[in-house]
């Protein structure tokens, strides 16, 4: 279990703010944490997806795709806030996420 | 420098739109205008509704079509027109008409009575069983395979990227499927708002009459080598060019190998030609270095030295 950091916490912070503003093409002042990726941004699956991607390059993490889909059933995440908390608990828990309540 | 190779690429009907395509045609050219006043006379458009639906979602399917086709083509002028012409070209689904009048295999207005006679057919077919379509995120298709297995009413229609895929039968199983992915840890699982099963053994009927059609029709070899994405051959004749337009109605396509096919043969530059950004996004899970660039960023591409092109044909 990777223990996270302040640095990291601000680190993914700016990553997904920096990502939702160049994908969706709104300015980044324009987005704060409950801003819904879906609703608000016309946001889809494949965002998370690259999102997820781009997180398991950077920290090297050992998680599965299912693995996070089967936690996203249970916990779903729509706002901006939202997906950089369970992105936190993905870098933190790995495949062990889905253990977590 | 060392010449890459370049590859024009289509678009399906669907995409989202990014609302700015006509001002940025305009801007560079009167060939959206030209299209769609002959689609006017060739097929009856609402030329009207199509430059006021911004956003891309027509209420009606065939006008769909006809909208991302005329877009399509009028992309591929400019292009073709600053010099960029392309070493391969494929069309997603129905992209594929598009692919072929840039490839000059047909004519524009070939393209939309091929649209027309397609439709009509897969809508004769579809429209009297209950039949749907299924997109599915974050599996393996191997994964996807298994959920299916046994199941002879289901099928993989499209293979998007390594992370993205459709299935189409008939909607009680599809539903079923899409359930049992989800349950497997699939990111998302959709049931599509569009009914009809391209793409599939469904369409065998459809693909029989439109066959009728194609003969009907005098197809020119490609000037351009065409990918299948019904089985990735590469297509330089006439004769290739019917079988490919009968099998994409009732032939399981895949556009993450069709994509591998041309970035194996040494592509490293896409134009995605048409509305929106579709392909640009699927391509990001589809492995190799190389680029994709569209109507939004064709002016960068064309004023670069990515590509051997004479841009000054486009008014700055």
């Amino acid at each position: 279990m990777a223990k996270i950091e302040k640095r990291t916490i601000d680190e993914v912070r700016k990553i997904v703010y920096e990502f939702f503003s160049e994908e969706c093409e709104v300015p980044i002042d324009k987005l704060d944490d409950d801003t819904n990726v879906i609703k608000d941004l016309e946001g889809d699956s494949l965002m998370f997806l690259e999102l997820l991607e781009i997180f398991k390059k950077k920290y090297g993490l050992n998680v599965e795709l299912k693995t996070v889909g089967k936690y996203v059933v249970k916990h779903p995440a729509e706002t901006i806030g939202a997906i950089i908390r369970m992105t936190m608990l993905i870098i933190e828990h790995e495949n062990r996420i889905t253990e977590l309540e | 420098m060392e010449r890459k190779k370049t590859a024009v690429i289509f678009p399906a009907f669907g995409c989202k739109y990014l609302g700015n395509e006509r001002e940025l045609l305009e801007e560079m050219s009167g060939d959206l205008n030209e299209f769609a006043s002959r689609a006017v006379s060739a097929v009856g458009l609402d030329a009207e509704r199509l430059f006021s639906c911004r956003d891309g979602n027509f209420e009606d399917e065939l006008e769909s079509q006809y909208a991302v086709y005329i877009y399509s083509c009028a992309v591929s002028n400019v292009i073709k027109r600053s010099g960029l012409h392309g070493d391969f070209t494929a069309g997603y689904s129905m992209g594929l008409y598009a692919a072929l009048c840039h490839a000059e295999s047909i004519t524009f207005e070939q393209g939309l009575s091929l649209i027309t006679m397609a439709y009509r057919g897969i809508w004769d077919v579809a429209s009297s069983l209950p039949f749907g379509i299924g997109v599915i995120s974050g599996l393996e298709q191997d994964e996807v395979k298994t959920l299916i297995d046994g199941k002879d009413d289901v099928e993989i229609i499209n293979v998007n990227n390594r992370h993205n895929l459709l299935i189409a039968g008939y909607e009680k199983n599809v539903k079923n499927i899409l359930a049992g992915a989800r349950e497997q840890g699939a990111l998302n699982c959709k049931y599509l708002t569009f009914h009809s099963p391209y793409h599939s053994r469904f369409m065998d009927g459809a693909a029989e009459k439109f066959k009728e059609f194609c003969e009907s029709l005098t197809i020119y070899d490609p000037v351009y080598p065409v990918i299948s994405t019904v089985n990735r051959r590469i297509m330089t004749t006439w004769s290739d060019v019917a079988m490919d337009l009968v099998d994409n109605i009732n032939r399981n396509i895949n556009w993450l190998e069709t994509m591998s096919v041309m970035i194996d043969a040494g592509v490293d530059v896409f134009v995605e030609c048409g509305p929106g950004r579709s392909l640009q996004r699927m391509a990001k899970f589809i492995d190799g270095e190389f680029e994709v660039f569209n109507l939004q960023n064709l002016r960068l591409l064309l004023s670069s030295d990515r590509i051997c092109s004479s841009a000054r044909a486009i008014h700055y």
